[in-house]
């Protein structure tokens, strides 16, 4: 099977899906404000007549290429261009401003590339066994799978839980709009046949994560100005950059390691995303440190460990997103609505039915880190150039691709319709700062959650002893329990305590 | 509610805000839903046990029902995020007039037409006046678009 897909790979539009991927990942992740999300949401309509390995390997290279992106600008202009980004500026910047920007670069980028391959392996490793796994699964396990899922990702989406509850109510609700998924009936349609086929996940997400962008620009007007460099040039004479080479990243052998493991693994649980685990491995690596005092004022182990993390949580949050069909944040989400528009339903069956393409996928995945290295050394001076381009430029481009994605879906004005509808809530929603990863999770887990509990209770004649029957319903809800009750005893003690203090 | 999140940190705070108005507009949705849920959806019951078409929905409403109340009721002595300064609204109001317009006549004006006009009125509102990157970008990146998308993904553009 592996050396199968690697066949698959030995073709020429790979090559250029990877490059192109990677090369726009990067830029895009290097604007502040645009992240991974947007960028994969606005290309997904230019890989519907590609094959499926060289339009997910496009997509999924753009997603590698922006996380690291995102620490370009967060390291020359203390503006993380990913919110994961964050950790990455308390030393990078640092380091920037003591003139050692491309030393500081070169970090991330490493550190990014060693995080990417070991979540990868950790890939390969695990999500087929878990697929294999859940092939035994009937309604009343799936059900209480899908509903672990999206408890997970309100109780660890950070913020208000009841906001997150919130949002995922009304993602599970627009998830109600067309054909019941048991007997076909329309609902809340209205009597439009164009909705009988539901809110299409594509405008949807292409109006909450492009359009509102294009909203939150407009409704601020002329403020908003590209923040300038004051970290200098990259390379050559003035800087005090020290090599970068593999005995570096040897000394840091360890924080890599514990830094990609704590990403991959946190990237496993859904919601979580990738800037928790980011500082997480900032701290430990912080805490492990003999030079702690150096953390914050420009140490290249304070870049590496949040980059090794954020990144290694890419392959980490691609476990549950292709064997169980359940995407562990807005990115996988997005994600995993172009493995369905390619025919590649993720899930259990899709290791049986399309595992060519999943190996080569897998096996891309970790060879894309060639040109992440190759672009990212090379886009260094440009960088500088590119994390000023303005947004009066940008998000007219933006909204014109908004427009043409939405409709090139199903060459449908109802799909433009939709996206700017999604784009105005999303505006809304991002404005008074509700999260919207739920919404979109709970737009994807709505109708897969519906059709397992209603087949479930179906086969039990409406009866809910068929969830107290299984050992694995019973399981993972306890485990739900236990997660639910340990998020409410820690924040019973961080309540606690800020009163005491 | 916290006041300083994303872009609502600019606009000042409120004790009645945009989190106060967005759960009493889901609360009003869901309300709708329920009442209206016989007339949306339609059962024909040839007496199966177990759950109908309306089961889902009914349970998915009253939960967002009782949310929305319950953010309402948590929340209520918090200030809360500013409504916003109105030229910014009537900016955000002009875009989506715009482009609902856009969509309305595409059919009849075409893909290149409406689309660029979009993107010019766009530029414009967020401060551009070079020639070069209002009107010509917007312009060409349009018919760029429409010609990838008429002969590279084939696909029937208005």
């Amino acid at each position: 099977m592996l050396l199968d897909a690697f066949h698959a790979l030995l073709d020429i539009w790979v090559l250029i899906a990877a490059l192109s991927g990677v090369a726009v990942g990067i830029v895009i992740g290097a604007i502040p404000g645009l992240g991974p999300t947007l960028a994969i949401a606005l290309l997904i309509p230019v890989t519907f007549t590609m094959p499926p390995i060289p339009s997910l390997i496009l997509l999924l290279g753009v997603y590698q290429g922006a996380i690291f992106g995102g620490s370009i600008s967060a390291i020359l202009l203390n503006v993380p261009g990913t919110p994961s980004s964050a950790a990455t500026a308390l030393d990078g910047h640092a380091m920037a401003r003591q003139g050692r920007a491309g030393e500081a670069l070169r970090v991330a980028l490493y550190a990014s590339v060693f995080g990417n391959i070991f979540s990868c392996l950790v890939l390969i490793v695990l999500a087929q066994p878990l697929a294999s796994l859940a092939l035994d699964f009937g309604p009343a396990q799936m059900t209480a799978l899908m509903a672990f899922a999206l408890i997970i990702i309100v109780l660890f989406s950070g913020g208000s839980i009841l906001d997150a509850a919130l949002m995922t109510l009304v993602g599970v609700a627009a998830g109600i709009v067309g054909l019941d998924p048991i007997e076909g009936l329309p609902r809340f349609t209205f009597g439009s046949f164009a909705a009988e086929d539901g809110l299409a996940l594509i405008p949807v997400l292409i109006g909450l994560f492009a359009m509102s962008e294009v909203f939150l620009q407009v409704f601020a007007g002329r403020r908003t100005t590209p923040p300038a460099a004051d970290v200098g040039p990259l390379s050559g004479d003035g800087t005090s950059n020290r090599p970068v080479g593999w005995l570096t990243l040897w000394k840091m052998r360890v924080t890599l390691i514990v830094s990609s493991t704590i990403g991959t693994f946190i990237g496993i649980l859904p919601g979580i995303g990738s800037t928790v685990p980011a500082f997480v491995s900032y701290n430990l690596a912080r805490s492990r440190s003999s030079h702690q005092a150096r953390f914050g004022q420009g140490e290249p182990e304070g870049v590496a460990a949040p980059e090794a993390a954020n990144n290694a949580v890419t392959g980490g949050a691609l476990v549950p997103m292709l064997s169980l069909g359940i995407p562990g944040d807005a990115v996988t989400a997005v994600i995993l609505g172009a493995f369905m528009l390619q025919g590649l339903t993720p899930g259990p069956f899709l290791f049986q039915q399309h595992g060519v393409e999943v190996y080569a996928i897998f096996e891309a995945l970790i060879l894309l880190s060639i040109p992440c290295v190759l672009f990212g050394l090379a886009m260094f001076r440009g960088a500088v150039h590119i994390i000023r381009i303005r947004p009066r430029h940008l998000f007219p481009v933006i909204a014109i691709l908004a427009i043409f994605g939405a409709f090139s879906v199903n060459n449908s004005l109802f799909d433009v319709a939709v996206m700017l509808g999604a784009g105005v809530i999303g505006f809304v929603l991002r404005r008074a700062g509700f999260p919207l990863p739920p919404l979109l999770i709970g737009l994807i887990l709505g109708p897969p959650l519906e059709q397992s509990l209603r087949q479930a209770l179906l086969t039990s004649a409406g009866s809910a002893d068929i969830f107290f029957r299984s050992p694995i319903a019973m399981g993972l809800f306890a485990v739900t329990l236990l997660c639910a009750l340990g998020v409410m005893f820690k924040r019973y003690r961080q309540t606690h305590r800020r009163d005491q203090a | 509610m916290t006041t300083n999140r994303d872009a609502s940190s600019r606009q000042g705070t409120s004790r009645y805000g945009l989190q106060s108005w967005i759960c009493i507009g889901l609360l009003i949705v869901a309300v709708t839903g329920l009442v209206t849920l016989h007339d949306q959806v339609t059962v024909f019951d040839f007496g199966d046990p177990g759950p109908d078409a309306r089961f889902f929905p009914r349970l998915v409403l009253w939960l967002l029902t009782l949310g929305a109340l319950l953010r309402l009721w948590r929340y209520r002595r918090t200030p809360e995020t500013a409504i916003g300064d109105r030229s910014g609204w009537l900016r955000v109001i002009l875009v989506m007039t715009l482009m609902g317009v856009a969509v309305a006549t595409m059919n009849v004006l075409g893909f290149v037409v409406t689309v660029a006009a979009t993107g010019i009125f766009l530029a414009w509102l967020l401060g551009e006046r070079h020639w070069l990157f209002n009107p010509v970008l917007p312009i060409a990146v349009t018919m760029a678009i429409a010609w990838a998308g008429r002969h590279m993904l084939n696909l029937p553009l208005p």
